[in-house]
């Protein structure tokens, strides 16, 4: 491992101390986190502001009927007094005037509601709904029928979904499940891409200003590349490592309110769904799976970009190279879509077998639950793949690294893997 | 004892023959020119001794024993087209490079700020390469070509690049070295520097060896056993009527105030007969043999071959 291990110490220093290396690993959690924050804010109150409603109610049906909540308070007034209120909501932000006519409970048209600007329609869905309900009350009272019966015949219906493995019945947390499989599977594409093309550059730029001469007058070119490929594979799982601490101490930090907001939802409710999906799934396999992929991805990925960047000489007969290697990735994120919905469908099981597209497939797969035996034989021949596409780029390698001014061309790759 | 030996070494890349039998042999503490044209096979010959690539025939013999990839330790290496990591700064890299070498963190780092000290760099230390001139960067090339304490050091131009004053620099230091028991395979063009430096000499031409051994004695046997020979001429002096030289040129020199006289010696002549012969004819004021030039050699057996 000796000077393999000063070039993979060098690769990787050299990466990690960079500035902007900190700033992405910083960034993105905070990113991820922000954007969750924002959302379940959004869903919570889109508005923020509480918004207040005027009532000029004409029927005196509505009056301490039409309940306040943490979104809209209701005020009551006087009916007649309206048009001074409309004209003040010109200048009045989060106000509404709400004018509900004289009407039958059978016939209730003509109710208006005035806004002041940036008026959201979760307010107008809201108002409705809460007029319906009293309405509908009334309706009900008219007729001459008992609430609690009425109440009594809406059935509240709680479908437990589990699925059953040979590890036995599990809470069903197919939506979360899907979510976090998707996540997964993009990140792995997103990582494969991006560390095998540090790889890419970081070999492309050894051979342009010719320091390889020196290295290789003391490293075999196997040993050189190797450990360019591992440098770069550490920069990626540190700043992988970083994400899962910072996530995870943010987490912590906000836990006490996740707990607060478990507790507080009902049964039903979505967010308890979340929540119990989330505590339902092994993210201790997620994540051995994830790093597993990746690092098997990225191996395979990046030792054919690394023969390609020490065979050709300029960027655009790299691209030349590059594109048809990076087709069956591109292919696996398109499909990705479809093996969420039928995780279990033929095209979810090749993909997630073929070892150029497994890192994204069985990543995703494996989120949403797999048979233990596709998903040793899928980590097997990516084990083996990446093991020749290895052997294979040294070969290249160690040729390519010293040619220059030749216009490389597949067969040309091809001899070159069998030169002594 | 040789330090390194060539042994009847081929190589080959797909039909294209590269070095065809090549042998030589460099004696410890010699400073052994490389020469040939380009795309003679010089730098293919390199790699193979740096086992960068492989001979497809032939061993090389690194004192006394088959060269092995630990023997790399012992061998220092500038190549001609040299690069270095921009991003790193001079220190971090002299560092590097040093232990990719053997040498151990301390011993690197005392070695690295030592020669940094011996030419005069030391405060480049925390630069980074990027901001160093071509020049600058050469010096730290030819640093990491030696610092690590090699054997054995190739330099394949090692000139190029610098200016007269730095030129001297590193020629004074390859000499000091080579006192030090260091030998030198020197790959050059320029031909002042195969006269100034080396004592052996090999030609490579065409992936074939066209000559090799000790300079003075390829000198010798490119000798053409002309003199030049100045003074004042008494009598007429012609090819004619002697038996010893041809005058090959008699020409007055206005500024020196004196003839110049270019002789060429018949075949088993000696220079003294030709002196005895003249000193009747002639003041003899100065004698020289015309021994041919490197670079008259170097171009008479590429044109030839």
């Amino acid at each position: 491992m000796g000077k393999t291990g000063y070039i993979i110490g060098r690769e990787y220093m050299i990466r990690v101390r960079k500035r902007t290396f900190w700033l992405l690993t910083f960034l993105i959690p905070l990113v991820y986190l922000a954007m969750i924050g924002f959302s379940v804010l959004m869903t919570k109150n889109p508005g923020a502001e509480i918004q207040s409603v005027n009532v000029y109610d004409y029927n005196g049906l509505f009056k301490d009927r039409l309940q306040s909540n943490d979104e809209i308070t209701y005020l009551f007034f006087e009916p007649g007094t309206e048009q001074s209120q409309i004209e003040l909501l010109k200048v009045a932000e989060n106000q509404h005037v709400l004018i509900i006519p004289k009407f039958g409970i059978n016939n209730p048209n003509g109710i208006k509601m005035f806004s002041s600007k940036m008026a959201l329609s979760f307010i107008a869905d809201k108002v409705k709904s809460d007029i319906r309900l009293i309405i509908k009350d009334e309706r009900i009272k008219a007729l001459g029928l008992n609430q609690d019966i009425i109440a009594s015949l809406e059935p509240q219906i709680n479908l437990e979904v589990s699925k059953i493995s040979e590890a036995g019945e599990e809470a069903d947390n197919s939506l979360v499940a899907s979510i976090i499989a998707g996540i997964a599977g993009f990140l792995n594409y997103i990582f494969v891409f991006v560390y095998g093309s540090l790889v890419l550059r970081g070999i492309h730029e050894e051979k342009q200003n010719r320091i390889v001469e020196i290295i290789l007058s003391t490293v075999k070119p196997f040993e050189l590349m190797l450990g360019k490929i591992i440098g770069v594979a550490l920069v990626g799982l540190t700043q992988f490592i970083m994400w899962v601490l910072i996530i995870l101490l943010i987490s912590a930090l906000g836990l006490s309110d996740l707990d607060m907001l478990s507790k507080s939802a009902t049964p039903s409710s979505d967010l308890s769904a979340v929540l119990s999906g989330l505590s339902s799934m092994d993210f201790t396999l997620i994540i051995f799976v994830f790093i597993f992929f990746f690092i098997g991805g990225y191996f395979l990925y990046s030792s054919m970009f690394a023969a390609v960047a020490a065979s050709v000489d300029n960027q655009t007969d790299m691209q030349q190279f590059i594109v048809p290697l990076s087709i069956p990735l591109i292919v696996a994120i398109i499909s990705l879509q479809a093996v969420l919905q039928a995780p279990n469908s033929n095209l979810a099981v090749w993909l997630s077998m073929i070892p150029f597209t497994s890192p994204v497939i069985m990543v995703a797969r494996v989120s949403i639950g797999v048979p233990v035996f596709q998903l040793v034989i899928s980590m097997l021949i990516l084990v083996l793949s990446f093991i020749f596409t290895t052997w294979m780029a040294g070969k290249i390698y160690r040729v390519g690294i010293l040619m220059t001014g030749v216009k490389v061309t597949y067969k040309q790759l091809w001899k070159w893997m069998f030169y002594k | 004892m040789n330090i390194l030996e060539i042994r009847a070494v081929s190589k080959s890349y797909e039909k294209n023959l590269v070095l065809d039998n090549v042998s030589l042999s460099i004696p410890t503490q010699a400073i052994y020119g490389l020469l040939g044209p380009n795309g003679a096979g010089k730098t293919t010959l390199i790699r193979i001794i740096n086992k960068i690539i492989m001979q497809d025939q032939g061993e090389v013999i690194f004192k006394g024993r088959r060269l092995e990839r630990n023997d790399l330790f012992k061998l220092g290496y500038l190549p001609e087209e040299r690069g270095l990591y921009s991003k790193m700064k001079v220190g971090e890299h002299l560092l590097y490079l040093a232990k990719l070498k053997g040498m151990k963190t301390y011993d690197a780092h005392k070695v690295v700020k030592s020669y940094l000290q011996e030419f005069e760099i030391s405060d480049w230390f925390n630069k980074k390469i990027e901001q160093l001139s071509k020049g600058m960067q050469q010096k730290i090339q030819f640093i990491i070509a030696i610092m690590h304490n090699p054997d054995f050091v190739i330099l394949d131009e090692p000139f190029s690049g610098f200016d007269p004053v730095n030129a001297e620099l590193i020629k004074n230091k390859i000499l000091d070295l080579r006192k030090n028991g260091v030998t030198f395979m020197l790959s050059t063009h320029r031909m002042e520097s195969v006269e100034e430096l080396c004592n052996y000499v090999t030609l490579i031409n065409k992936s074939k060896q066209v000559i090799d051994g000790e300079k003075r004695k390829i000198k010798e046997q490119f000798s053409t056993s002309t003199y030049e020979i100045r003074g004042k001429i008494i009598s007429p002096i012609t090819s004619d009527g002697n038996s010893l030289f041809e005058v090959l040129e008699n020409e007055w020199c206005e500024e020196e105030q004196n003839h110049k006289l270019k002789c060429k010696l018949n075949a088993g002549i000696n220079i003294n007969d030709v002196i005895n012969y003249l000193i009747k004819s002639m003041e003899i004021h100065s004698l020289r043999e015309i021994v041919p030039s490197m670079n008259d050699i170097f171009i008479s057996l590429v044109n030839n071959k």
